[in-house]
């Protein structure tokens, strides 16, 4: 039990903390700047918790960031923390650290799919989904913690990457999916383009698909001539590079609606239509219609097309 | 075919039902649990990782207080054929891999409406009150296999008796099931449609957990079709793998070989289709399903098809091999535009209506009418 009796309060360099512990770690993917400023002005008001390992070592329960912040700073001085009582069992500490980070979990993706992850290892589900679950609004349904848990296991700058918006919680699915070495040569290939999180979701599942599909690794795939001649080409800038990746990986996905699609401009080229008319195909090419956009200056004349589109019917 | 029931739940108001009364005869199950007990069991069930695992082993008896005459959940952007389904339960015991079902509903387990009595007054009563030049063809197999629970349901007997003599409808049973006895016992056989949804069989070995072998469907085929029924089989889903058109080409030979090309009412195709999450909801469950990640892109109704010039090349190559068995055999697509049927089997299908009226035609010479 947590309580102020039992807690006791010592003063030591923060340098014996060990921040590579990560026993009770909430993942934090903000700046700590502004914390160091804060620091530098006032110091640390309210103590870090710390738990003593049974080999005696300090690891920080509460208040990583405040440690991280002063150790950046720098200098030699001595801080209050506050050490848990040996009462305290381990996963008890990590739920201290869960209800104290609570808000940061419940808004930011990245963190929150590292914590499920985490509680899991730790709580019996049914306990999580009683007790702890409930105050993150996460449907209890087992698939989905499992994609939380698949998620929570990335590496920490691909969790970044979420937690910033980088990449979307959908693409972090099909990373979680892949190895190691092919998820870090993909997510290196989406940084490289700066992709946004909507185009790197397209060329993450169409890469993944084709992966699968043709039974060729991520690095395989990115490996061909092609490839490598675009993303080596230094005439190109960085958006027509990115935008020519992902057309090079669509016509490989869809062979046919890229070669529809080749036709399709070429055709409208070829028609010349006015400047204030747009043609586009159906979905996927799914049929021969066309849809026909045409601006006109008033809804007057909009009678006459009416008129014509009837004819059409 | 006996699949595994561990747990019967049985919902309060369906304890004194005949059909419950005589489910519980005939299945020993391990746990039957009742009232409060389900709803605290079914929230164990939804926490495990894979509920449908779980969920293909428990059988819920239900008193269906919805619709059981429902109109099939077809689409608006393709041509659908006008089937009704007759709601007799959800969610099937058979753990096909590709199932769309798996996404189609918010409860894992398996559900039979025992109100048998309520189901069949709701049949009787709309097939009355229609007009009597209008044709409705029923099937049961839309949400759950027809056959699959009929050895605990019995519901032939009774289904098959309420479209007896009747000149405006027939019932289809669509199954992977090979349990066909029950139909063997009828005498009449009119009115009545007993489907096989076929595959390759090196696929349907994989893909189809705890069906009936292909070659069991065909043998059961045979069965009833000598008995002077009327058989229908379903390709849906064609999936084009590695060496297909063999695979599809030698179920194909195979079904001419089981069963005569008089017996056989229609033969459906649907390439593989289906709504993003499925491919999710199957790679969590199976891991990633090579087929599934073919070059699919939304088609008009957001479900994710193969390019049209694909899918008539399979559907042209299924025809011929169908239509040199049987060339006067009755091919129909599942929601399948006007151009695609015009390609692949030659036909023009501008809407709905004409695709029913193609399929009536069929029904009702069936019917004797």
């Amino acid at each position: 039990m947590l309580s102020h009796e039992n807690i006791k309060i010592i003063k030591i360099n923060p340098e014996q903390i060990d921040l590579n512990n990560r026993d009770f770690f909430i993942p934090s993917f903000e700046s700590l700047a502004p914390m160091a400023v804060s620091i530098q002005n006032v110091g640390i008001l309210n103590p870090p918790l710390v738990k003593q390992t049974l080999n005696g070592l300090l690891v920080p329960v509460l208040g990583r960031r405040r440690i991280e912040s002063l150790r950046d700073l720098g200098g030699s001085y001595m801080i209050e923390v506050k050490v848990a009582p040996p009462s305290l069992s381990d996963d008890q500490a990590f739920l201290v650290a869960y209800w104290d980070n609570l808000d940061r979990i419940r808004k930011d993706s990245g963190v929150r799919a590292y914590v499920i992850s985490r509680l899991l290892e730790l709580f019996p589900v049914q306990t999580l989904v009683q007790s702890v679950f409930p105050a993150l609004n996460t449907a209890p349904i087992g698939p989905s913690l499992e994609r939380l848990k698949k998620i929570g296991g990335l590496e920490y700058h691909i969790l970044k990457a979420l937690s910033c918006g980088k990449i979307n919680e959908k693409s972090a699915v099909i990373l979680a999916e892949m190895q190691v070495n092919q998820r870090e040569i993909l997510f290196e290939l989406i940084s490289q383009l700066a992709l946004n999180s909507n185009k790197a979701f397209e060329l993450i599942s169409q890469l993944f698909d084709l992966s699968v599909y043709w039974k060729e690794s991520i690095s395989d795939l990115l490996g061909r001539p092609e490839v490598r001649l675009l993303l080596d080409d230094t005439g190109i800038g960085l958006t027509e590079k990115a935008a020519l990746v992902r057309d090079l990986v669509r016509r490989w996905k869809f062979p046919e609606i890229s070669r529809d699609r080749k036709n399709f401009d070429e055709w409208v080229k070829d028609l010349n239509p006015p400047g204030n008319v747009s043609l586009r195909p159906s979905q996927s090419f799914e049929d021969d219609s066309v849809y026909v956009e045409i601006r006109v200056r008033s809804r007057a004349h909009v009678q006459e097309l009416a008129d014509v589109a009837r004819r059409l019917e | 075919m006996k699949f595994p029931v561990e747990q019967i739940w049985i919902e309060d108001d369906a304890v004194d039902l005949p059909v419950t009364r005589s489910i519980l005869a005939r299945v020993s199950a391990e746990k039957i649990l009742i009232g409060s007990e389900i709803a605290e069991e079914a929230g164990r069930i939804d926490l495990q990782p894979d509920p449908l695992h779980s969920g293909k082993r428990i059988l819920k008896l239900v008193r269906y207080r919805g619709a059981f005459v429902k109109p099939c959940p077809g689409t608006r952007e393709y041509n659908c054929c006008g089937l009704k389904i007759l709601n007799i339960g959800q969610g099937c015991p058979i753990d096909c891999r590709y199932c769309a079902l798996q996404v189609y509903f918010n409860n894992p387990v398996m559900e039979v409406y025992v109100n048998l009595d309520d189901m069949l007054r709701e049949l009787s009563s709309f097939l009355t009150r229609e007009a009597p030049e209008k044709f409705f063809r029923f099937c049961t197999g839309e949400f759950t296999d027809s056959l699959a629970l009929e050895p605990l349901t019995g519901y032939v007997g009774p289904l098959a008796d309420e479209f007896s003599g009747r000149a405006n409808a027939t019932l289809e049973f669509k199954t992977k099931s090979d349990y066909v006895e029950p139909f063997l016992e009828l005498k009449n056989p009119r009115n009545i449609i007993v489907s096989f949804s076929m595959n390759a069989f090196s696929f349907s070995k994989t893909e189809e957990i705890r069906a009936a072998s292909l070659q069991r469907r065909l043998n059961a085929a045979s069965r009833v079709a000598s008995q002077g029924f009327k058989v229908g089989f379903h390709f849906d889903p064609i999936v084009p793998f590695e060496g297909w058109e063999h695979g599809y080409g030698e179920t194909v030979d195979a079904i001419f070989s089981a069963v005569s090309p008089d017996s056989i009412i229609w033969i459906s195709l649907g390439v593989l289709r289906f709504v993003p999450k499925l491919k999710d909801v199957i790679t969590a469950r199976f891991g990633p399903l090579r087929y599934f990640f073919d070059s699919f892109s939304p088609g008009l109704d957001g479900k994710f098809r193969l390019s049209p010039q694909r899918r008539i090349a399979i559907y042209r190559s299924l025809a011929r091999r169908i239509r040199s068995h049987g060339p006067n055999t009755l091919i129909y697509l599942c929601m399948e535009s006007q151009g695609i049927w015009r390609d692949s089997l030659g036909l023009e299908i501008r809407n709905n209506q004409q695709l029913e009226e193609l399929l009536d035609g069929a029904a009702i010479s069936h019917t004797g009418r």
